[in-house]
C-alpha cells in the first residue's frame, strides 16, 4: 500500500491498520519526517513493514520518484490511498488569496490525479500489472459546500468524486476497482491547520451522531473498500460523516 | 456477556435476502428469515443458518400489511429475542414496461412493497432499537438501487422512484435517531443475478446487461450480502444516513 499523507491523521491510522491487516505500507508525507518515522516504527514494532518517502504529490516528477521508491523497495503496488489533502485557511471566496486556493487544487486534485496515474500504470492488466485498488478522500464538503470556509476545498472533492467514478469505470475490467470515502467531521490536524483549532468542539456536538470521528473509523472503511469483500463495488464513495 | 445479535431479513427466502441471512450466520447472528411465499426456499435458508450454529425461524408474512408486520415483529421477540439488526430487502420490479402501459396494480404494489414495507418494519424497529423506549440501539440497511439514479426509463420507472424514496427515508431516520443507538444505511445494488428479474418478465436481463456493466458482469448476491453485513458492523461506527452504491460501476 501507498498512504499519501500517511504521516498523520487519517493517513497514519490506515497506515497502520493496513499494516495489522498485513499490507506493507509506504507512508508519503510532505514534510513532517518525524511524524512518519514513527508510524514506520508503530508499524515494524508490530511486526509489519513499512518504509517512509518524502515527497509533494502535486508535483508528477515527485509522484514519480515516490512510485519508483516504491516498486524498488517494497514491489508493485496494490493499494493507493489518495489521503494526502489541505483545506488551507478559512475565509469566504472574496477574500481568499490565489494561492490558498491553487494549493488546494494542486494536492487535492492533481495530487490524487498523478498518484491514481501512476497506480494504473503499474496495477492495470492491460499493462501485465496483478490489478489492485484505490481509494481517494472525498469529503462531505463535496455537497456541503464548506461556506464561510473553503469553498474552493468542497470544489476540489467534488472534482474527486467525478474522477472516482470516471477512473472507475475506464479501468473496471482492467482488475482496478475505485472508490471514495467522504469523512465528516475527524479528529485530525486539518482544522488547526485551516486557523481553526476549535472547529471540532464548536461543531462536533451538532453532527447527528453528536460526536467528531476518530481517524480509524475512516481508516476501517477505507481498508473494507480497499479487500475482496468489496468486489463489486467500484466508482462509489461511501459517506461516513455519522448522520451530516 | 455481549448481547446476541438478531436479524431480521424480509424477503430472506431468496437472492440477496438469503446470502445476507447466509452470511450474518458466519457472522454470529441469530435468524429471522421472512418471506412472502416461498416457504421452501426460506427453510433451506434457515437449514443452513443452523448448521451455521445459529438459531433460525422463517415466518410468512407480506410486510406491506401492517398487521402482518406487527405479527412479525412480535414473533421474533417472542422466539429470538430483541431484534438488534434489520435487513429491508424485500422488494419487488413488477413487469416491465413503459410508464404509459403500466397497470396501476403494479405502481401499487410496488410502493406498498418497496416503500411503505419499508417504513412500517423500520417503525417496528426503531420502537424496540431506541434507546428513547429502553432498547439496546442496533442498524437498519435499507436495500435502495442504482435504479434511483439511472431512472429505468423503458423498464420500470416505478421502481426506480420508489429506490428514489428509499434513500430520501435513509438520510432522514438516520438524523431521526443518531442519538438514540440506531445507525440507519442504505445499499444500492447494480445488475445482481437473482430470481427479481423473473417478476419482471425479463428472466434473461442479469446474462444479457452483465456485459454492460463497466465490470462486465452481474454482481452476485454474496456481493451484496457482504457490504450489507459490513455496514451492520461496528467497523462502521460512523456511518450513517450513508448510501454506499454497489454496481460494479454501473
Amino acid at each position: 500500500m501507498i498512504v499519501t499523507g500517511g504521516g498523520r491523521g487519517i493517513g497514519a491510522a490506515t497506515a497502520r491498520l493496513a499494516a495489522g491487516r498485513g499490507y506493507a505500507v509506504c507512508v508519503n508525507y510532505l514534510a513532517n519526517a518525524e511524524a512518519a518515522d514513527a508510524v514506520v516504527r508503530d508499524i515494524e514494532a508490530a511486526g509489519g513493514r513499512a518504509i517512509a518517502v518524502q515527497a509533494n504529490v502535486a508535483v508528477e516528477a515527485e509522484v514519480e520518484r515516490l512510485f519508483a521508491a516504491v516498486d524498488r523497495e517494497l514491489g508493485p503496488v496494490t493499494a493507493l490511498v489518495n489521503n494526502a489533502g489541505l483545506a488551507g485557511p478559512i475565509d469566504r471566496l472574496d477574500a481568499a488569496p490565489s494561492e490558498t486556493i491553487r494549493q488546494v487544487i494542486e494536492v487535492n486534485v492533481f495530487g490524487v490525479i498523478w498518484c491514481a496515474r501512476a497506480a494504473v500504470q503499474r496495477m492495470s492488466t492491460r499493462h501485465g500489472g496483478q490489478g489492485g485498488a484505490i481509494v481517494n478522500l472525498s469529503s462531505g464538503a463535496a455537497s456541503l459546500g464548506s461556506p464561510g470556509n473553503y469553498v474552493w476545498y468542497a470544489a476540489a472533492k467534488g472534482a474527486v468524486d467525478s474522477f472516482t467514478i470516471g477512473l472507475a469505470r475506464e479501468v473496471a475490467r482492467e482488475g482496478v476497482r475505485v472508490n471514495g470515502v467522504a469523512p465528516g467531521y475527524v479528529k485530525t490536524e486539518i482544522h488547526a491547520d485551516s486557523g481553526m483549532p476549535d472547529r471540532l468542539e464548536t461543531e462536533a456536538p451538532n453532527v447527528p451522531l453528536g460526536r467528531a470521528a476518530e481517524p480509524e473509523e475512516i481508516a476501517e472503511t477505507i481498508l473494507w473498500l480497499l479487500s475482496p469483500a468489496a468486489s463489486y463495488t467500484t466508482g462509489a464513495t461511501l459517506r461516513v460523516a455519522g448522520g451530516r | 456477556m455481549t448481547d446476541p445479535q438478531i436479524m431480521i431479513v424480509t424477503g430472506g427466502s431468496r437472492g440477496i435476502g438469503a446470502a445476507t441471512a447466509r452470511l450474518a450466520a458466519n457472522r454470529g447472528y441469530d435468524l429471522c428469515v421472512n418471506y412472502l411465499s416461498n416457504a421452501e426456499g426460506a427453510q433451506s435458508v434457515v437449514r443452513d443458518v443452523e448448521a451455521a450454529g445459529r438459531r433460525a425461524i422463517a415466518v410468512q408474512g407480506d410486510v406491506s400489511q401492517e398487521d402482518e408486520v406487527t405479527r412479525l415483529f412480535e414473533t421474533v421477540d417472542r422466539e429470538l429475542g430483541p431484534v438488534t439488526a434489520l435487513v429491508n430487502n424485500a422488494g419487488l420490479t413488477g413487469p416491465s414496461s413503459r410508464l404509459d402501459a403500466v397497470a396501476a396494480e403494479t405502481l401499487k404494489r410496488v410502493f406498498d412493497i418497496n416503500v411503505l414495507a419499508v417504513m412500517l418494519c423500520s417503525r417496528a424497529a426503531v420502537r424496540r432499537m431506541s434507546t428513547t423506549h429502553g432498547g439496546k440501539g442496533g442498524g437498519i440497511i435499507n436495500i435502495s438501487s442504482v435504479a434511483a439514479s439511472l431512472g429505468m426509463g423503458g423498464d420500470y420507472v416505478w421502481y426506480a422512484a420508489s429506490k428514489g424514496a428509499i434513500d430520501s427515508l435513509t438520510i432522514g431516520l438516520a438524523n431521526e435517531v443518531a442519538r438514540e443507538g440506531i445507525r440507519v444505511n442504505a445499499v444500492a445494488p447494480g445488475l445482481v443475478a437473482t430470481d427479481i428479474h423473473i417478476g419482471a418478465n425479463d428472466p434473461t436481463r442479469p446474462e444479457r446487461l452483465g456485459p454492460t456493466v463497466p465490470m462486465g458482469r452481474c454482481g452476485e448476491p454474496e456481493e451484496i450480502a457482504e457490504p450489507i453485513l459490513w455496514l451492520l458492523s461496528e467497523a462502521a461506527s460512523y456511518a450513517t444516513g450513508a448510501i454506499l452504491r454497489v454496481g460494479g460501476g454501473r
